[in-house]
């Protein structure tokens, strides 16, 4: 394939995408449910490689047996397919939460809860004392268990402040990765007309 | 029975993940080790679970010849195309990556990259200063802006000042306790969906 | 005033769609660099990997799909040539679908010369599964990675030969766009192994990884494609992500422009409306 074709089929594939900024409109659809298919067969593909690597090639050329424990219980995932049979798949979902659940969970405390605490505790200097007030208000404008007497309502309405600074600094470092993602589509453009190597 | 048994398995799958952290026993280790693996297969049928349900809502959608059905014929070709070439040829073999590269990634590309187009015109029509919280969250979130681009500092060169400021003391206290709680959050909800009370996961009858 | 305040705040947006498209293309044509300063969290990294040497084994997560490839894939190519030059051995290990793709387009633009694949850099590709794969592949990777992208077992690969898990590593690096992303890897690498950490995200979730680098779990942060500019100045060798400041430069400014606007046209007829009433 020459480059060349690539970079027109790139370009193209980005105006005919880029036409819903006009308007919706059939070219985009089209172009649409292109992206969907090629996006879910790409999917099979990373998919298949993941089940013929660790559980078919170990069970066929290795004589692993316990690997057709994880290939049946992924079979029976399409079960959801079926009105009947649907309950089958729950053992597969019962499998994939409980590592997740586990996995997480087992790091959790200390990781973000204790790590975090004992970081905020080190005062150094104003910025530091702040910073654990800070924390404090945010925490107890999350814990609604607590009831509301002056102490924790001002903590609280600290809080509210640091988290709307928090927002703050969370939209502006967004535009940036918005703008860093538009600057992808828009060089496909100009590539497409040799503007730009 | 049909939601119990799974939910005592999910339980089971769960322990031995945490027992392993805080049970130095060789064979906890080694069963929580072989059940990550078959998480990793699982996982494999799962995305293509995905891809399956989708091709059987455009399959039922070309067969009634539901409006723009010729639509769904581009999904389950493309979709066809990519998995055979996938599954037969590789993803690494250069004809697959010309076509991911040059075809599926464009396009991923600007689905994505449109979102700045419309946080513009929401910038240019939306975000107006209308009450002390909003204009704290406008202002905080210019400075970032400005000090993140090197023409900011041309502008004013306090504004790097101000935005580290901010970014390492009430933006640091702000994340820290949306860590904080949303661990505590998140062990709770682990914690009853590991003692199955809480089953939304397993879906209906 | 009235009249031209009220034309201005119900522009058609298209307008608005084609000064932004105008901004970002306009310097990606004509290209201009700006003086950049280097934040300390990303001194930190490199800093962390000049110590590096053959001995290293470096485990990279390119978990970004092509649409992040601007954001994150710079610093990911930047990165990968600063390891090479240190000598140290790469692992691309990837836990998101796209990320082996993302992994052989940083390989093919910035393998540098005398480089063997399978020696001194592999791409062993991607798991799936989320954090318990992260996890399985830290606790024993030949297992979770029985061979690399292009199907070579492992027995046939030098460089993974004394990488059995995250013991062997000498650093973790992540370039992610959400997920459960650096706390994740937090409480699966640096958490149970102590083993080095640093991130590479997206802007958007940049400020919620200052707490773990403020606590030590990262030993670095780069964040989006201004981090990925700084590192790429550390290693004096320019490449997308310095020539994509200029397009954020201008971009960014006429969305500061359209707040000001914005705020200028809404209070300009409040204020009127008040006055007429």
């Amino acid at each position: 394939m020459s480059a060349q074709f690539g970079v027109y089929m790139a370009g193209i594939v980005t105006i005919a995408l880029y036409s819903y900024l006009i308007g919706d409109n059939a070219l985009f659809k089209f172009a649409e449910h292109l992206y969907v298919g090629s996006a879910a067969g790409h999917a099979i593909t990373m998919g298949y490689i993941n089940i013929r690597d660790l559980g078919w090639t170990p069970l066929v050329s290795k004589g692993q047996l316990s690997m057709l424990i994880p290939l049946i219980l992924g079979l029976c995932l399409y079960s959801r397919f079926t009105t009947k049979y649907i309950w089958v798949s729950r053992y597969a979902i019962a499998v994939t939460i409980g590592i997740g659940t586990g996995v997480s969970l087992r790091g959790m405390p200390s990781a973000q809860i204790l790590s975090q605490l004992q970081a905020s505790m080190v005062i150094k200097n104003v910025n530091d004392f702040l910073a654990i007030l800070g924390t404090i208000g945010v925490i107890l404008y999350f814990l609604f268990i607590y009831g509301q007497n002056p102490v924790t309502k001002g903590f609280s309405r600290i809080g509210r402040w640091v988290m709307m600074i928090t927002f703050g600094v969370g939209f502006g470092t967004s535009t940036f990765s918005m703008v860093a993602r538009g600057t992808g589509a828009v060089t496909a453009i100009l590539r497409m007309f040799g503007l730009v190597k | 029975m049909r939601r119990e048994v799974p939910a005592i398995v999910l339980a089971f799958v769960g322990l031995v993940m945490i027992a392993e952290t805080f049970l130095n026993i060789p064979a906890v280790a080694s069963l929580s080790r072989d059940i990550k693996n078959w998480g990793i297969i699982i996982g494999g049928f799962a995305l293509a679970l995905g891809s399956a349900n989708l091709a059987r809502f455009h399959a039922v959608r070309i067969a009634r010849k539901n409006k723009e059905w010729y639509n769904s014929v581009a999904l389950l070709a493309s979709m066809a195309v990519f998995a055979l070439a996938g599954v037969t040829i590789g993803p690494k073999a250069a004809s697959y990556s010309f076509y991911y590269n040059n075809f599926l990634a464009p396009m991923n590309t600007t689905l994505q990259g449109m979102t700045v187009f419309f946080v513009g015109s929401a910038a240019y029509r939306a975000f107006t200063v209308r009450n002390s919280e909003a204009a704290i969250l406008l202002l905080t979130a210019l400075i970032v802006i400005l000090s993140s681009i090197p023409l900011g500092e041309q502008l004013w060169s306090q504004i790097p000042v101000i935005s580290k400021w901010i970014q390492d003391v009430p933006n640091l206290s702000g994340q820290r306790g949306i860590i904080i709680t949303s661990a505590v959050g998140s062990m709770a909800i682990g914690l009853r969906v590991l003692l199955g009370l809480e089953r939304a996961h397993f879906g209906g009858e | 005033m009235t009249q031209f305040m009220e034309k201005l705040q119900n522009i058609d947006r298209r307008i608005l769609f084609v000064l932004i498209f105008l901004a970002m293309a306009y310097p990606l044509v004509k290209p201009f660099t700006l003086p950049m300063a280097i934040t300390q969290e990303v001194m930190s990294l490199y800093d962390f990997i000049e110590k590096l040497g053959p001995n290293d084994i470096v485990i990279v997560a390119p978990d970004y799909s092509p649409a992040y490839a601007p954001t994150v894939g710079g610093a990911c190519e930047a990165i990968f040539v600063h390891l090479m030059r240190r000598g140290a051995k790469v692992v691309f290990a990837s836990f998101e679908r796209d990320g082996p793709m993302m992994a052989e387009n940083v390989i093919a633009s910035a393998t540098p010369a005398g480089k063997k694949y399978g020696v001194d850099y592999v791409n062993m590709g991607f798991r799936a599964g989320g954090e318990g794969a992260v996890a399985s592949a830290l606790q024993d990777f030949p297992t979770a990675f029985p061979k690399d992208f292009q199907g070579t077992p492992v027995k046939d690969l030098p460089i993974v030969q004394n990488l059995k898990s995250a013991k062997d590593i000498s650093l973790g690096i992540l370039f992610s766009t959400g997920g459960y992303a650096g706390g994740g890897w937090v409480r699966q690498l640096v958490q149970p192994y102590g083993k080095p950490f640093a991130a590479c995200v997206t802007g958007m979730m940049g400020p919620a990884h200052i707490p773990y680098y403020q606590a030590k779990q990262l030993i670095g942060l780069v964040v989006d494609m201004k981090g990925g500019a700084e590192y790429e100045t550390l290693i004096k060798r320019p490449s997308g992500s310095l020539a994509g400041m200029g397009a954020q430069t201008l971009a960014q400014l006429l969305i500061v422009l359209y707040m000001i606007i914005a705020n200028v046209t809404y209070f300009t007829l409040k204020k009127e409306r008040v006055r007429t009433r």
